[in-house]
């Protein structure tokens, strides 16, 4: 078999193989892929019908260079993206890939393997950029009525910045592997994951007071500021693109990035092939016997008492796993990350300083936050055991007892984290006692019915066979979680509304007939005296969350009663 | 002590386990033979209660495993093909984890795992994380995990895969002791030496179905004078294909391997 059709049968493998995954690896996959390709085209379409009504409406005012500024833009964003994903990609293809051992160990050329490892990365990073920046390109063209010809370059200039981010990503795994093990490696990047999300969701919180810093809407001058005309043009980065779309010569900008990526992917390869050499690429990673510091029971003897041994010992070990797996206790960081935002920016955003009702506005804060909190623990919690749920099931521990132990373990250290963060930032902003106590009690209630519609739903929904945390419970599983969340957001959101707006919203708001149904029960709601209009409020909050927590967690007890594994 | 009655278990068209009925008493070591896919492991997790039969009963003792499975269960030790451990444990932590499954108390447990870490020669690995030992460190502490509530029954899939001849040596021993002192051992294996050697009674199930049970002397005298368990059991289940390969890949051989 010569080279050609070697490469030719490791590709169509490769393809097939993961196609297959995609349809048949994932209950009811079918569904799965038809569900993505919707999804896909829903997001894709959105956007570009978003683009091409920016683009039209913002050419008046911005003229042709600001547009093209503004796909510059839009392309910086997407080649970070492309490098973000395509650095976890690079990772798992290049370290954990399954079929790593038994392709180097094929009479195939090492560098064929890698090349291989390399195009699926390059795949993945044109996968985003089609899906997000192509939109966005594609309203560009017609906006300023490019030839045919820009198409084309856009696309080849997309292959090209694909290839570059692939290239680099690797290289990066590579250079970093050379540092610290794979192993660690995992770690690292759980936290980048989280402080990612931390800096996207601050800068989505921030971004409109940077671009309208006097509170006033000057959108466009904000934007037409931030392009830049001077030295550095957010253009450059579609550079090719645009010298296209303006009919002038686009072969020189086009042959720079496209060399570039080549020489990027060339170099990333010999280096990944240096590293195979050296034992810091493939599967050489081996586990290192590992003590940790605290070791000894699992249990506790107070745990025993109160919950028996059973449920002790899931208890426990769920909570060994979540001090010392990475991916566990970043669940955590999540809803504490979006707290602290959230406070900040009513700290000091412009809209709610000093606006009355605030202390009012920190509970509903909690509340949302303790939804958050809930779920993130709850919902892989029972995926989580993967195919040790064999030990489980094997155990005599009714499936009721199990759910419950997964009710506390994740319930515990989720509201107990968030309570004593709330607690701190409230009093650290002098908040009165009473909205304290409120916030503290809104957090304990909301996390109970979240953590219980999570665990219930994860049990309903699991998969053992998932590698990644985040994939432990089915696709279906994670679609009826949000659905089965945003009902209980929503209820919660109501009664609070209508036990605490009436305080500080205006009364002229409700006051007429207008307004729909919310309104009308804000009516009635403003028509109780306030003392009375707490503890109904209080007391439906309460039974709300404890029906969430209980009846769920019962529907998935009769089902896991019979899970077969 | 463990007793099977027309059990059947099926999934969609497949029937993966065809009307079994098996009788395995107090104390003895009971071998589990067959083909890959025959049915063998399906059957084990129908005895363990992880799975459910389509059709028929299980016994373990007095307890019906699909009526009264909590009982069931409280007598029996499982170990899996894949040692099912967690990772993020130590060994003592798994053993402590398994010991507040079945209920023992804290003291009692601790003073098992001890003995059972020593038994196992894992005393120095105790303290370190599941993840970094190696497949033996991992089959002899989930052989460890499943002993430490002292079963009456132990099912075992497959359990000297992956031990170097030292473990494997220690675990026969340790299961004829068991076996000595009362326990019912259930025990699947390819290995025909180890049924053999050590088994009182085996049974040989292909396509989900048993088709010899007896002891090993009494399989013999079914077959031809000389057989051996291996000749029966290739017989049996047509492993004579094998053989056919195997002379193939013989002659192939002779002729230097040439395509």
């Amino acid at each position: 078999m010569n080279r050609t059709m070697q490469l030719g049968v490791l590709i169509r493998g490769t393809v097939r193989n993961g196609w297959r995954r995609l349809l048949t690896g994932r209950p009811g996959g079918p569904v799965f892929a038809i569900a993505a390709a919707v999804g896909v085209v829903a997001v894709t379409g959105s956007l570009y019908g978003l683009s091409q009504y920016l683009m039209s409406n913002l050419g008046l005012v911005l003229g042709e260079a600001g547009l093209a500024a503004l796909l510059g833009m839009s392309f910086l964003g997407v080649v970070l993206f492309m490098l973000i994903t395509g650095v976890q990609l690079a990772f798992s293809s290049l370290f954990f890939a399954d079929d790593l051992a038994l392709l180097f160990a094929s009479p195939l050329p090492a560098s064929f393997v890698l090349g291989l490892k390399l195009g699926i990365v390059a795949a993945g990073s044109l996968g985003v950029f089609l899906l997000v920046a192509g939109p966005v390109t594609l309203a560009y063209l017609g906006a300023v009525h490019a030839g045919f010809a820009a198409y084309v370059v856009a696309l080849a200039y997309g292959i090209s910045l694909a290839l570059t981010a692939a290239g680099m990503a690797v290289s990066f795994n590579l250079a970093l592997a050379r540092l610290i093990p794979p192993r660690f490696m995992k770690r690292l990047y759980a936290v980048v994951g989280v402080l990612l999300f931390v800096v996207m969701y601050m800068g989505s919180q921030f971004l409109p007071d940077l671009l309208a810093p006097q509170g006033k809407t000057v959108l466009p001058t904000g934007i037409t500021g931030l392009l830049g005309q001077g030295f550095f043009n957010y253009s450059y980065l579609a550079w090719p693109i645009v010298q296209a779309s303006r009919g002038q010569a686009w072969w020189c900008p086009l042959l720079v990035v496209a060399g570039g990526a080549i020489v990027v992917a060339l170099s990333s390869a010999a280096l990944a092939r240096q590293g195979l050499y050296y034992g810091w690429t493939g599967f050489s990673e081996s586990q290192r016997r590992a003590r940790p510091r605290r070791g000894g029971a699992v249990g506790s003897g107070r745990a025993e008492t109160w919950f028996g041994p059973s449920q002790a010992a899931i208890i426990g070990k769920d909570w060994k796993y979540l001090r010392r797996d990475v991916q566990e206790w970043v669940q955590l960081l999540m809803p504490v990350v979006v707290l602290v935002v959230l406070t900040l920016r009513m700290i000091w955003g412009t809209r709610l300083q000093g606006a009355a009702g605030l202390d009012a506005v920190f509970v509903v804060v909690m509340v949302l936050v303790g939804v958050m909190a809930g779920g993130n623990l709850g919902l892989y919690s029972l995926g989580r055991e993967g195919h040790s749920i064999g030990i489980i099931r094997a155990a005599p521990v009714r499936g009721r007892s199990v759910l419950v132990a997964k009710f506390w373990a994740g319930y515990l250290p989720s509201m107990l984290s968030l309570a004593v963060f709330g607690a701190a930032v409230l009093a650290f902003m002098h908040k009165s006692f009473s909205v304290i106590a409120a916030a503290l009690a809104s957090i304990a209630l909301v996390s109970a019915g979240s953590t219980g519609i999570a665990i219930a739903i994860g049990a309903m929904f699991p998969r053992f066979d998932a590698k990644a945390l985040k994939q432990r419970v089915t696709t279906a599983g994670s679609l009826v979680y949000l659905a089965a969340e945003f009902v209980y957001g929503a209820l919660i959101a109501v009664v609070a509304a209508t036990s605490i707006l009436p305080d500080f919203l205006s009364a002229s708001l409700w006051q007429n007939d207008a307004g729909g149904f919310l309104l009308a029960v804000l009516r009635v709601s403003a028509a109780v005296p306030e003392g009375w209009r707490h503890l109904f409020g209080g007391l439906a909050l309460a039974v709300i969350c404890v029906l969430a927590a209980i009846l769920p967690l019962g529907l998935a007890a009769a089902r896991f009663e019979n899970l077969e594994v | 002590m463990i007793r099977l009655q027309n059990v059947t278990k099926r999934y969609g068209q497949l029937t993966a386990v065809d009307g079994v009925t098996l009788e395995v008493h107090r104390g003895e070591l009971f071998g589990f033979l067959g083909p890959n896919g025959a049915g063998k492991t399906t059957t084990i997790k129908m005895c363990t209660g992880l799975l459910r039969p389509s059709s028929g009963h299980v016994w373990i003792g007095p307890y019906d495993v699909v009526a009264d499975p909590l009982a069931a269960k409280a007598i029996v030790g499982y170990v899996p093909d894949q040692p099912l451990l967690y990772e993020k444990l130590t060994g003592s932590e798994f053993l402590d984890f398994m010991g507040g499954l079945w209920g023992i108390p804290p003291a009692e447990r601790q003073r098992k795992a001890k003995e059972l870490l020593e038994l196992f020669d894992l005393t120095g690995a105790s303290g370190d994380l599941c993840e970094g030992y190696s497949h033996g460190m991992k089959q002899k502490l989930a052989l460890a995990g499943a002993l430490i509530h002292d079963p009456q029954v132990l099912f075992l899939d497959e359990p000297t895969v992956g031990l170097d001849p030292r473990s494997a040596r220690l675990i026969k021993d340790l299961l004829r002791g068991l076996c000595q002192r009362g326990v019912t051992v259930f025990m699947s294996t390819h290995i025909m030496e180890i049924a053999e050697r050590m088994c009182d009674r085996v049974a040989i199930i292909d396509h989900g179905r048993i088709i010899a049970t007896g002891t090993v002397d009494e399989l013999r005298a079914h077959g031809g004078p000389g057989q051996s368990l291996e000749d029966i059991f290739l017989q049996l289940t047509g492993g004579e294909e094998d053989r056919e390969l195997i002379a193939f890949l013989g002659d192939r051989a002779d002729e230097g391997g040439r395509p």
